[in-house]
C-alpha cells in the first residue's frame, strides 16, 4: 500500500514537473521496486535502466541484453538491471530468432529507461529492446525485482 | 590648471567616449554575457519526423521557443534556429511491434557561433500529449506520438527543454546573435 503510494507520487510529480518544464529525471522522488530504490547514478556517467515487465507472453524466454562482446543482463519476466554507462554512443542488442538493436546516445548524469518485451516470432518469441521512460518504469516498479548476475549470487 | 581640466572634461563629453581608468572595473553593461553550462532552453522541433522515413543520423531543424535572459539582458532571442539529429530509429514491424524514434538536439546557431545543447526532454510546456514523455531524456515513449498506425511520429511544433552543454560568453548588444 505504501509502495503504491510512493509510485503514484512519483508518477504525479513526474507529470507535474513535465508541465512546469523542469523535466529532469533524477530530481523526482526515488522510484522504489521490490528490491528497493534504484541505485544512485555514478558521477559523470549515465544510468541506463533495462527492465522487462511481468507478462505471460514469452514468460519462459529470457531477454539477454548485450553490448559488443559483453553480456549485460539476462532479464526474466519482472526483472530489471541498472548499468552505469560512459557518456556517448552505445548499441545494445538482443539475440535470438532475430537480432534487435537499440542505438542509444547517453549524456552524463542522465537516466535512460529501456524496456525489453518478448514479441511474436516465427518459431519462438523475439526479444525486443525499445526506448521507454521514467513514468512507464515507475508504473511497473512495484512488480519488478533486480536481476542479480550469476557471479554475484 | 583648472581651465585645462575643464577643457579635457568638455572634450571627453563631446566625443562621447566613456573613459575607463586603468584598474577601474568595466561597467556591467560592457561585460560579456556569461551563459553557464546547463542553462535551460526551451526548444521546438520545426520538422515532422517519422520512424517510417527517418534514418539514424538525419538532421532536423529546431528553434528556440522562449528567449533566454541573463540579469535582464537578452542573451538568446526567440526564434533562434538550430539543429537536432535522429540517434535511433526502427520502423514498425509485424506482430504489433511499434516504431521507435530517439532524437537529440545538437546546437543553436547564434550569429557565427554554435551553442552546444543537449539533455533534451519532452513535455516542457503547452503540449499536454507529451506529458507522458517526462524523464525519457531524449527518448520518445510509445504512447506519446502514436498517430499514424503504429509508426512513431514526432509532429512539427513539438516542444521540449534542453540545456547548454558548455558555458558560453556572448557580447552584450541590442540584437544578440545577429551577424
Amino acid at each position: 500500500m505504501i509502495r503504491r503510494a510512493i509510485v503514484r507520487s512519483a508518477v504525479i510529480s513526474a507529470v507535474l514537473m513535465a508541465g512546469s518544464g523542469i523535466a529532469i529525471a533524477q530530481d523526482s522522488a526515488p522510484i522504489v521496486t521490490k528490491s528497493g530504490a534504484l541505485p544512485a547514478p555514478e558521477a559523470g556517467k549515465a544510468r541506463v535502466v533495462f527492465f522487462r515487465p511481468g507478462s505471460i507472453m514469452g514468460a519462459a524466454l529470457g531477454c539477454t541484453v548485450h553490448e559488443g562482446e559483453a553480456e549485460l543482463a539476462r532479464l526474466g519476466s519482472g526483472k530489471y538491471y541498472v548499468i552505469a554507462a560512459e557518456p556517448g554512443k552505445h548499441e545494445y542488442f538482443t539475440e535470438g530468432e532475430a537480432k534487435d538493436r537499440l542505438a542509444l546516445e547517453v549524456e552524463s548524469d542522465e537516466t535512460y529507461f529501456v524496456k525489453c518485451k518478448i514479441g511474436m516470432g516465427v518459431m519462438s518469441g523475439r526479444a525486443n529492446l525499445s526506448p521507454s521512460d521514467q513514468a512507464t518504469f515507475a508504473g511497473k516498479a512495484n512488480g519488478l525485482t533486480l536481476w542479480t548476475p550469476r557471479a554475484a549470487k | 590648471m583648472s581651465a585645462t581640466l575643464a577643457a579635457a572634461l568638455l572634450l571627453t563629453t563631446v566625443s562621447g567616449i566613456d573613459a575607463v581608468a586603468p584598474g577601474e572595473a568595466v561597467p556591467e553593461r560592457q561585460m560579456p554575457l556569461e551563459l553557464p553550462a546547463k542553462t535551460a532552453v526551451e526548444i521546438e522541433i520545426t520538422d515532422t519526423i517519422s520512424s517510417k522515413t527517418a534514418k539514424i543520423g538525419d538532421l532536423f531543424t529546431i528553434r528556440l521557443a522562449e528567449p533566454v535572459r541573463i540579469n535582464g539582458h537578452l542573451a538568446l532571442p526567440i526564434g533562434l534556429t538550430g539543429v537536432g539529429q535522429v540517434s535511433h530509429v526502427a520502423k514498425a514491424g509485424w506482430g504489433g511491434k511499434p516504431g521507435e524514434l530517439i532524437v537529440m538536439v545538437r546546437y543553436l546557431q547564434c550569429g557565427i557561433e554554435r551553442i552546444p545543447i543537449g539533455r533534451f526532454h519532452f513535455g516542457a510546456s503547452g503540449e499536454s500529449h507529451t506529458g507522458a514523455a517526462f524523464g525519457a531524456s531524449v527518448i520518445v515513449p510509445f504512447a506519446g506520438f502514436l498517430i499514424d498506425g503504429s509508426e512513431m511520429i514526432l509532429p512539427a511544433g513539438t516542444r521540449g527543454n534542453a540545456k547548454l552543454s558548455a558555458a558560453v560568453a556572448l557580447p552584450v548588444t541590442d540584437q544578440p546573435c545577429s551577424i
